[in-house]
């Protein structure tokens, strides 16, 4: 069982595939782990090991995963950040794709804003963000369904602690649009974006759009991609082909060479 | 004003921009020609002047256009592809990739079936197709729309012969996107079928499919049906985003959604899909 280990942080992820790299956040809030792509629309490992070198990591201290680590409150997001970028220098990755669920949305905006040059592509799905009807929802979703259980876990960290940690996150001057970056980071980020909308409460379409709007370099896909089942595979084929075409040439001619 | 002649088909294109061959087709039905393009959703030839050698023309006896030619009783669908291809061929095209609205997405569905070799990739964009629940719309429409005009400048030609016109087109192969239909004795009296049969074939070449949500006719079914379909289509974003949007956050209707989704903006995102096409040539 892998993992990747930087000072008290350790990093349980997997790995799946051969190709150009193609770093994959999965959903679930905090409690986003590589268990959970199982329950997933579809999971990214049998898409895209195909042609991708598939990386997936349990998000520090999510429930039911192994990865874990300080409870940075000061910088929460960036904290999380660190671990992704961590891990891909772990593995001597430089360039990767990236294809985030839920909280992925925000990780990747924050991803783009801290690694651009880094980041060749990348696919929001059903993508968190800030909707103002809800202003509490993530906050109170984390302070119900993670915080209680991480300090069970952790007697080092306590809800006071957790409390702060999820203003900082998802509070103040972070509650608006993708909670990671502004919208004048959007509207300048020229690396190309797929986004794939949602619209549950924690996933609201109208912040989704509004990034596909402003990032000059988005495409959007169907909507609803996954109200029924012979819509999911079309979406798949869409991130699919963005992948491919956005994939640097040297790495896909060295998958054309292997394949023949 | 270019012109393209066959025998007694005399067909009026224009181009404009350089590089890779993009055949557009503005919507508009049977009057689908040139002069269409500033009212169009999207202007095409505006739009990709900069990336691709960009082609249209009138279609054949298209009122308000100068293309003419006979009045197909038989394979009408084909004389349209015969057009098509006939200018490619005329212009020294070999593949290019083509973009058609409205009754373009039948063109498509025939030129891919004529010459898959050449269409590299192709975009449906708000396409025609057959609606089973009031399976005569088109026809209405050729009626309404189309008919009176050209009787008015073409008087020699009958009424049995516009009949079987309309009939080869919308209702020799009612279903589907109505331009395709059996043409192997494999598919033949599976008619009904046969399009999406052929649109299963094609599995060489990349394909976007545009939706737009209207009354008339860009059915559902031929939406759905050409991006399951098509091996490699893709379908990108849909109009009827907003009344999902409302649904779920009636607000949004007053301010940010009345600007986006009903501006310029949300076409400014369909542009980008066909864009995409720059990495296939």
């Amino acid at each position: 069982m892998p993992f990747y280990q930087r000072g008290q942080v350790r990093i349980y992820y997997e790995e799946g595939g051969s190709g150009f790299p193609l770093l994959v956040i999965p959903g679930g809030g905090l409690n986003s782990t590589v268990a959970g792509l199982a329950t997933h629309p579809f999971n990214p490992f049998d898409e895209f090991k195909g042609e991708f070198r598939v990386i997936a990591a349990d998000l520090r201290n999510a429930k039911g995963g192994q990865s874990f680590g300080p409870l940075e409150i000061d910088r929460p997001w960036d904290a999380y950040t660190d671990d992704h970028i961590g891990l891909m220098d772990h593995l001597g990755i430089r360039e990767f794709m990236v294809l985030g669920f839920c909280i992925g949305g925000p990780f990747i905006w924050n991803l783009l804003k801290r690694a651009s040059d880094r980041v060749v592509a990348a696919v929001p799905a059903q993508p968190s963000g800030y909707r103002p009807e809800m202003p509490g929802l993530s906050y109170n979703n984390n302070m119900k369904g993670w915080g209680p259980e991480l300090c069970v876990r952790r007697p080092d960290i306590t809800m006071a602690m957790v409390d702060t940690f999820l203003t900082n996150m998802y509070g103040g001057a972070r509650a608006d649009f993708v909670y990671t970056v502004t919208r004048d980071f959007v509207r300048n980020c020229q690396t190309p974006i797929l986004v794939l909308p949602d619209d549950v409460p924690g996933h609201p379409y109208a912040v989704a759009m509004e990034t596909v709007h402003l990032a000059p370099n988005a495409q959007v896909s169907l909507y609803p991609w996954k109200d029924t089942p012979d819509k999911i595979p079309l979406a798949v084929r869409h991130i699919r082909t963005f992948l491919r075409a956005h994939r640097p040439v040297a790495a896909a001619r060295s998958m054309a060479a292997a394949a023949q | 004003m270019p012109f393209y002649q066959k025998g007694d088909i005399r067909i009026r294109y224009e181009e404009v921009g350089s590089g890779f061959p993009l055949l557009v087709t503005p919507g508009g039905g049977l009057n689908s020609r040139v002069s269409n393009w500033p009212t169009a959703v999207i202007n095409a030839m505006e739009e990709f002047k900069n990336d691709f050698r960009c082609i249209t023309m009138d279609q054949r006896n298209a009122n308000g256009g100068e293309s003419t030619g006979p009045v197909p009783v038989d394979k009408a669908w084909d004389a349209f592809a015969d057009d098509q291809l006939g200018l490619m061929d005329h212009l020294g095209i070999r593949e290019f990739f083509y973009m058609g609205y409205c009754i373009g997405g039948c063109f498509a569905g025939k030129l891919l079936q004529r010459a898959p070799d050449r269409v590299v990739a192709a975009v449906f964009c708000q396409t025609v197709g057959h609606r089973p629940e009031d399976p005569d719309v088109m026809v209405r429409h050729s009626h309404d729309n189309w008919l009176a005009d050209f009787r008015a400048r073409r008087p020699e030609v009958s009424m049995d012969t516009v009949e079987r016109y309309f009939r080869s087109l919308w209702r020799v192969q009612p279903d589907f996107s109505s331009a395709c239909r059996a043409s192997s004795s494999k598919t033949a009296g599976r008619r009904s079928s046969s399009c999406r049969t052929t649109h299963r074939r094609i599995r060489c070449r990349p394909r976007s499919t545009w939706r737009r949500w209207r009354r008339t006719p860009r059915p559902p079914s031929s939406r759905g049906a050409s991006r399951r379909n098509l091996r490699h289509a893709r379908s990108t974003v849909c109009a009827r985003f907003l009344n999902r949007a409302s649904r779920c956050a009636p607000q949004r209707n007053s301010g940010f959604w009345q600007h986006v989704v009903r501006s310029r903006a949300q076409r400014g995102i369909a542009v980008r899909c066909p864009l995409d096409l720059r990495s296939r040539r």
